[in-house]
């Protein structure tokens, strides 16, 4: 279990850093919202405001998951929750990219802290498969014993 | 147990590794990609300056005239002048639903010139322009 809770360190480390790069974003768009109003842009400063917010609340999530995570004591639920919100976020990255997405629809531009967040989001996947593995293989030990 | 706890820690950093080197790749790929894309676009608009000059006098289109000046604003460096000019253009596209598509272009080369992609901020504008013509 003591590499349960290396990776669970790991995990932490990676969903702070989503979030802390969320915090980045939102403020961006936030930034941008002002400047926009300032301008009298009255549609793209709703839009930007829905963007700060739901990112600031993606930033509060992945802060609440590392909480959890570094908590957690051979629990899979924080591990399955950090999995599925990270490829939720991923995919509605990718939708809105292509198909477009509710309220914003598509935007053209990747940039490089996009491509950061969604490296990490598909670490604390990888990271998140690893710890539940590692869990349930414990579990099942436990109880052959 | 221990052993196989090991590997698979090893196979998870093994995976980790792999993503951020991917996402080496991928930036560096980027940056070519954002370099050719100068590369071709530095040598359009030297080659057709004078034909964007034209463009630019003959388009009656006060989007396009912006999207135009922003373009040449980007290519001379001057990133304050060309943010103006594309929030500008941007204003002009607001709440035109058939026009839907020039106006994320222009968010796009927006969102390219705050992230100091110039490259893919002319390309985005290109994009708009094309889609108004």
């Amino acid at each position: 279990m003591r590499n349960n809770k290396l990776v669970a360190y790991s995990l932490t480390g990676v969903l702070f850093i989503i979030g802390v790069v969320y915090c980045l974003v939102a403020n961006s768009e936030y930034e941008d919202s002002k400047e926009l109003d300032a301008i009298g842009i009255k549609g793209e400063t709703a839009e930007k405001q829905f963007e700060a917010s739901f990112f600031v609340s993606a930033a509060v999530a992945n802060f609440i998951l590392a909480g959890l995570v570094i908590k957690s004591n051979r629990n899979v639920i924080p591990y399955l929750a950090s999995a599925g919100i990270s490829a939720g976020l991923i995919a509605i990255y990718i939708a809105s990219r292509t198909v477009g997405v509710p309220v914003v629809g598509v935007e053209y531009y990747v940039g490089r802290l996009d491509l950061i967040s969604k490296g990490f989001q598909a670490a604390a996947i990888v990271l998140s498969v690893i710890a539940i593995h590692n869990i349930r293989k414990f579990t099942a030990l436990k109880e052959v014993a | 147990m221990k052993r196989k706890s090991i590997d698979s820690m090893m196979s998870g950093l093994a995976a980790i590794s792999v993503l951020l080197f991917s996402q080496g790749i991928v930036s560096y790929a980027q940056d070519n990609y954002s370099n050719a894309t100068a590369n071709a676009n530095t040598s359009i608009s030297t080659s057709n300056s004078t034909i964007a000059n034209n463009a630019t006098s003959q388009s009656d289109n006060p989007t396009v005239q912006s999207i135009d000046a922003a373009i040449k604003s980007l290519n001379d460096g001057d990133k304050d002048a060309a943010k103006k000019l594309l929030l500008k253009a941007e204003e002009s596209l607001e709440g035109k639903s058939d026009l839907v598509d020039a106006e994320k272009r222009v968010e796009a080369s927006l969102a390219a010139l705050k992230d100091g992609d110039i490259n893919a901020a002319i390309s985005h504008a290109e994009e708009a322009k094309n889609n108004l013509s």
